[in-house]
């Protein structure tokens, strides 16, 4: 099939390794919390400029701006070649790490990374103003009011306690966010093949809606014939709301399933880290349901669910996933079992539709053949990714295979990631007892000598991919 | 034993824990049959010292965090070069990330073409069997000119030994470092051995002191208020 220019932005993503090595190149050399990258805008370079302004008043502001000044030629620059629309002009000593992610993307995309835990972080956000302002203001210890004007598009926002700065797993959670800004960037994606299957997301709707009026229409009708006029108005309200919540509980699941086809398991079991089972909110699914559609993406990509270290450990979270499907529906909102139940019957479609999407490029670089190469259902018993465990486990970088077990080299970054979550679920204690931690620091050094191991494969397996193109030294 | 090429690649396939490890080998010519040895590639990661930013390096009493002040990382990209002053020290790696088996030590020694352009490149060149991790280079410049030292350029080699018995120690402070690292220069254990022995000596020579000078070799803080 041919792939057209935004199929391959559909797979260009996938260069999301340049971004975490940007972040732990960033964030561990730099003492600043307030970290700005890969900004690809002219509005949010007003934005930079207006922190620059502030900062010059202040003792801590003023260290900042040395500190953007020291990268801020070559950021302006790189900026300016890319508002004159002159990408391919940039020189290769300025091209960011992000420049591969962003550039399929423009016009219109931007991501806003930044390191400093403030409410609001990991979302696609729409009033990034709004959180720059929060930030800027916890950096600077006091209020600001004139610092950011509101962006209006969506960005991918994502932030880092500063502790989890070198957490490679954790960055996994970027997959979900470009999932939410390549939906909104992508309003006419009906070229993609399985795109019907969406719509049917539009009559799961119509039909949520059907069946709140017949369920809220009773207490409505009684309402009118006791006179009360409000009780219509908040009829008409429930409707809207149900037909609001619907659409973004799908744009949610849309992201969950695209972060599961850009990083394979990594992104579920960061999800359970993150959020465990939270229950349903106007904007976010019940956790289940988001278990179960990125299940069934992984089921799609080849997932066996007994014979996988990850899955092996997600089997026990599995069965708590089920009560909670079985659980009476906590909130108090009664509109949220009606569009629970019709979203779960719909969450197979949404993962059919970007699996089944990712299987139609297999042409395109960095193709879902190089994922697919790592987790082809043949290959997960003595697999890739069991012979990066056990590299890790010997405290070897997971950046390749040998040859000699017939495996693909070098690794892609999916495989990385997923190999050190199952290293940290299933073989952690082996792993820090080999270091001889048994004591809490000494179980976070090696817990930091993982995430360095884990960084390193990734720099390494690229660094092969671009050097020999997968010409490695036969042994 | 020095291991040849070909024992080299041999032990290169062994199963784990025997393995031994250096990655990624990026052309076939870093492995050379008829070689003792495997060249290395310089890494990206480099510490510089701001010498103005500490007065001296007192291992006993320097903390911590005035070593970061004192020691900046530097990273630079595959393509543009790292440049060593004359009689400039800076902290470098190894692009290839090592792992020895318990029966194998290593020495990360420097190659003549960069040695005679006064290029030095390791001076605590042994390595432990056992370690795992990027190889700490430390590079200095006794030439008369500047030195554009790029990354990924062979600037090194691993010659590898085989002991006559397999060796366990305890992990390193260094050990899975993807990057040069500032060591802790005194342990634990040592600065405490060290302050009791200073306690103890000026505890049994205080008699003899009284009228005369103070005893040497006490610590900075003690000398200052004495």
């Amino acid at each position: 099939m041919a792939i057209d220019d935004k199929d391959r932005t559909f797979f260009k993503l996938k260069s999301l390794h340049q971004l975490v090595l940007s972040l732990r190149r960033h964030c561990s050399h730099s003492a600043s919390s307030l970290l700005l990258w890969g900004i690809v805008d002219q509005s949010v370079r007003r934005l930079i400029r207006d922190v620059e302004r502030l900062d010059a008043s202040t003792v801590a502001g003023a260290d900042l701006v040395r500190r953007l000044a020291e990268r801020g030629d070559n950021l302006h620059l790189y900026l300016g070649f890319l508002e004159a629309g002159e990408a391919n002009r940039i020189p290769n000593a300025l091209v960011s790490p992000l420049h591969a992610i962003m550039q399929p993307l423009a016009p219109g995309s931007r991501v806003v990374v930044w390191c400093g835990w403030i409410p609001g972080n990991y979302s696609a956000e729409p009033k990034v103003g709004e959180c720059l302002k929060r930030t800027v203001e916890d950096v600077f210890r006091r209020r600001t009011h004139h610092v950011a004007r509101a962006v209006p598009d969506v960005l991918a926002v994502l932030s880092f306690p500063a502790a989890e700065r070198d957490n490679v797993l954790l960055h996994s959670a970027l997959g979900h966010e470009l999932g939410h800004v390549l939906l909104v960037h992508n309003k006419d994606v009906d070229k993609y093949p399985g795109r019907t299957d969406l719509k049917l997301d539009e009559q799961a709707l119509r039909a949520a809606a059907e069946r709140i009026d017949a369920e809220t229409g009773a207490i409505s009708a009684d309402a009118k014939v006791s006179g009360n006029i409000f009780s219509e108005r908040m009829y008409r309200q429930v409707s809207a709301f149900a037909a609001k919540t619907l659409a973004r509980w799908r744009d949610e699941l849309f992201a969950d399933a695209y972060s599961v086809y850009l990083l394979g398991p990594a992104p579920v079991l960061a999800l359970y880290d993150l959020a465990g089972l939270p229950g349903p909110s106007p904007t976010h699914p019940p956790g289940y349901l988001r278990f179960l559609v990125m299940l069934e993406c992984l089921r799609l990509s080849g997932f066996a669910r007994e014979d996988d270290n990850e899955l092996g450990w997600l089997a026990p979270k599995l069965a708590e996933i089920r009560k909670a499907c079985d659980a009476p529906p906590g909130p108090s909102n009664p509109v949220f079992p009606i569009i629970e139940e019709c979203v779960s019957q719909h969450t197979c479609r949404i993962a059919d539709y970007v699996m089944g999407a990712s299987r139609d490029a297999s042409a395109a670089p960095y193709t879902y053949a190089d994922w697919a190469r790592c987790y082809a259902p043949t290959q997960l018993a003595s697999g890739t990714r069991n012979c990066l465990v056990d590299r890790l486990l010997n405290y070897v970088i997971p950046d390749c295979n040998e040859a000699a077990d017939g495996h693909a080299l070098p690794a892609s970054l999916a495989s990385i990631l997923n190999s050190g979550w199952a290293l940290f679920y299933g073989h952690w204690d082996s792993f820090c007892k080999g270091l001889g931690a048994a004591s809490l620091q000494g179980k976070h050094r090696a817990r930091q000598r993982l995430f360095n191991l884990l960084l390193k494969g990734i720099e390494s397996s690229d660094l092969s991919q671009r050097w020999g193109r997968g010409d490695a030294v036969k042994r | 034993m020095l291991l040849s090429a070909k024992e080299i690649r041999r032990r290169m396939s062994l199963p784990f824990p025997d393995r031994l490890v250096v990655t990624p080998l990026l052309a076939d010519h870093q492995l050379r049959d008829g070689e003792a040895g495997i060249d290395v590639r310089l890494g990206q990661d480099f510490i510089v010292a701001e010498r103005a930013a500490l007065d001296r390096i007192d291992p006993l009493n320097i903390p911590p965090q005035h070593l970061t002040g004192y020691l900046r990382r530097v990273r630079v990209p595959i393509g543009d070069a790292f440049v060593l002053h004359p009689r400039q020290f800076a902290l470098g790696a190894t692009l290839e990330y090592c792992r020895l088996p318990y029966d194998l030590a290593a020495d990360v020694i420097g190659r003549s073409r960069w040695a005679r352009v006064g290029l030095v490149i390791a001076m605590a060149t042994f390595v432990q069997p056992g370690y795992a991790g990027c190889l700490t280079l430390e590079l200095q410049n006794l030439g008369d000119l500047p030195l554009d030292l790029y990354p990924g350029l062979p600037i090194a080699q691993l010659v590898v030994y085989e002991s006559m018995r397999a060796v366990r120690r305890r992990p390193s402070q260094f050990h899975c470092s993807i990057g040069p690292e500032f060591p802790d220069l005194v342990d634990r254990s040592d600065r405490l051995a060290l302050e009791s022995f200073q306690n103890e000596f000026t505890r049994l020579s205080a008699p003899w002191t009284q009228q005369a000078d103070p005893p040497r070799g006490r610590r900075r803080g003690t000398r200052r208020t004495g």
